[in-house]
């Protein structure tokens, strides 16, 4: 009898949870909900402007702002330690040269409120983990700032980073702290 | 005779409000609790196991004991509490014979169920996130460890627009289901995006060479799914989204990885767009500063054995508006929010308190149902126990 009453109260709840569970749409979904700026918003201790044709890929270790341009195009900025000269050459040694670099002698770019100074080199690039970019380029910028060295690192195909001189420019004249 | 006559919707009142109904829910929430406290010191976890036993969608439960599924299916926590409600209104509240003397028993069932539908007002409306504070900071958000949201924002120059936010909930039905998709429509922006490919836990990896055999790989990043902890703030998911850009039908692709404290970016028409995948952020409605942080550990462990912080809460203006002291056990309830301390942390250099902010609507009718529960039950003893001395000294002066 018990069981019965039970059984009769029960049921429709039962097939009411089974409804309940089963409906799961696929259908899209529209979203127009926006959320306030906040302080969460405010990321890292760089301010820049990229060109709006790179695109932003995820930071690692030791590339605080990562870019992508065309397809395997690369620019990220570093905060690095050490001075201008050894990084420059260890720089320039990725391209197979051993020539001493005079700082002095480098072109300048301004940059976080002081004089960057601009690496070029050309030819075949060994990178980290055994990357070999035949006919490659580098342009880079390196600018002391507030105790810490800036270094800007765009290595790309030749042609490529030739294509994004202005953009490397105005990318590293736009750096700044917050 | 009369009882055929009894309406349907009588005769459920009458099942539902029944005894064996109250206790058949009882029992069961007594074993579903002893089975999720059991389950979630195993690989799920807290929170996958509550999930499990205790969400809306979960209408049964298979137990889990010792990594071992027991095919015994029980219903689902949330749904015996449902009917457990049912049970206290039809029976305790509708059903009672009401009279003077019943009162107290009267208000003990009412309690009762204030308590229960306070719980489902908690379960629906509650909204709990984290904002961590190094002494001297303030903070205006909170973010949640455990339900996440994807941010899609125009980037003008170095500045973020306010992001469009995908909630957890409308990213519930691709969560954890890798091979489904959905669909966004984004009206006020020029594509629509989809998203699939959604782990609850991965690692991100930069390409060298060759990404592995199974693995997502994109943009020089590969992502490679995990088997998700049974902590779920430790999780850290991935999932691919793919933009169509409405007019030309241009589709790009990015990996959105939780790990990653930045937007990742695509430009459409000229415009840079950023999209993120994180905790769901909460922008608090006043800014608290943390003064100051005490606290000790258990000694030879991580693990705080007492904290302390002290706050004052921000105007609109950044000028001290009032000043709280909290602890363990004691939080900061201003404005409709409640802050309790969860985590300290001595880093040397700079010491933190971390807060566990929560709204709820219903966040005192525990104890205010406790209190007028214990009360009426009071009174019903009182009655009871009068009632009972003055028979006995009726009977024996009668004797």
């Amino acid at each position: 009898m018990n069981f019965r009453k039970l059984s009769l109260g029960l049921a429709p709840m039962m097939v009411g949870m089974l409804l309940v569970s089963c409906q799961e749409s696929n259908e899209p979904i529209e979203i127009t909900e926006r959320r306030e700026l906040t302080s969460y918003d405010t990321e890292g201790n760089l301010k820049v402007v990229m060109p709006s044709d790179w695109r932003r890929v995820p930071s690692t270790k030791f590339r605080d702002f990562n870019c992508k341009f065309n397809e395997d195009g690369e620019v990220y900025i570093s905060i690095a330690s050490g001075g201008i000269k050894e990084n420059a050459e260890r720089w320039m040694k990725q391209f197979g040269s051993d020539e001493e670099l005079v700082v002095e002698d480098l072109t300048t770019v301004d940059s976080m409120g002081g004089k960057g100074r601009v690496i070029e080199a050309r030819g075949t690039f060994q990178g980290m983990r055994g990357l070999n970019i035949e006919d490659a380029a580098l342009l880079g910028m390196m600018v002391e700032s507030g105790g810490n060295l800036i270094t800007v690192k765009m290595v790309a195909k030749a042609d490529e980073v030739a294509a994004q001189r202005e953009n490397f420019m105005a990318f590293c004249r736009s750096i700044e702290w917050r | 005779m009369a009882k055929k006559n009894k309406s349907i919707a009588a005769r459920v009142v009458d099942v539902l409000g029944g005894f064996h109904v109250a206790i058949a829910s009882m029992v069961l929430l007594l074993i579903l609790t002893w089975l999720s406290t059991l389950e979630q010191t195993g690989p799920n976890g807290l929170y996958w196991t509550l999930k499990k036993y205790f969400s809306y969608e979960a209408w049964y439960v298979l137990p889990t004991i010792n990594e071992k599924t027991f095919p015994v299916p029980l219903p689902g926590g949330y749904w015996v509490c449902v009917v457990f409600t049912l049970n206290l209104i039809c029976g305790g509240i509708i059903r009672m014979r009401k009279g003077l003397k019943q009162l107290p028993i009267f208000f003990s069932h009412l309690s009762m169920a204030m308590l229960m539908i306070g719980g489902a007002i908690t379960y629906h409306q509650s909204r709990e996130a984290y904002m961590m504070l190094p002494v001297g900071e303030s903070g205006d958000y909170a973010f949640s460890l455990t339900e996440l949201s994807i941010e899609v924002a125009e980037i003008q120059g170095a500045d973020k627009l306010q992001p469009y936010v995908i909630g957890s909930e409308q990213l519930e039905s691709v969560r954890g289901r890798p091979s489904r998709t959905q669909e966004y429509l984004l009206p006020e922006l020029p594509f629509d995006i989809s998203i699939s490919d959604y782990y609850v836990h991965a690692k991100l990896y930069p390409i060298q060479g060759r990404a592995p055999e199974g693995a997502i790989a994109l943009d020089g990043y590969y992502a490679m799914a995990m088997e998700p902890t049974g902590f779920e703030e430790q999780n850290l998911s991935s999932c691919v989204l793919r933009i169509t850009e409405r007019e030309s039908g241009e589709q790009h692709e990015l990996l959105l990885y939780e790990g990653v404290g930045h937007d990742v970016t695509a430009t459409i028409d000229g415009k840079v767009y950023g999209f993120r995948m994180h905790g769901e952020v909460w922008n608090t409605p006043f800014k608290v500063r943390l003064d100051a942080s005490r606290g000790e550990k258990h000694p030879g462990t991580g693990m705080a054995m007492t904290y302390e912080s002290d706050v004052t809460v921000l105007d609109e203006n950044g000028n001290d508006e009032r000043k709280f002291h909290i602890e363990m056990n004691k939080p900061l309830r201003y404005k409709g929010l409640t802050y309790y301390q969860t985590s300290w942390e001595d880093k040397g250099h700079v010491v933190e308190s971390g807060f566990t902010v929560k709204t709820n609507p219903s966040d005192q009718w525990p104890k205010y149902a406790i209190y007028a529960c214990g009360i009426a039950l009071f009174v019903h003893f009182i009655i009871k126990l009068f009632g009972f001395v003055s028979s006995s000294i009726a009977r024996n002066k009668n004797d």
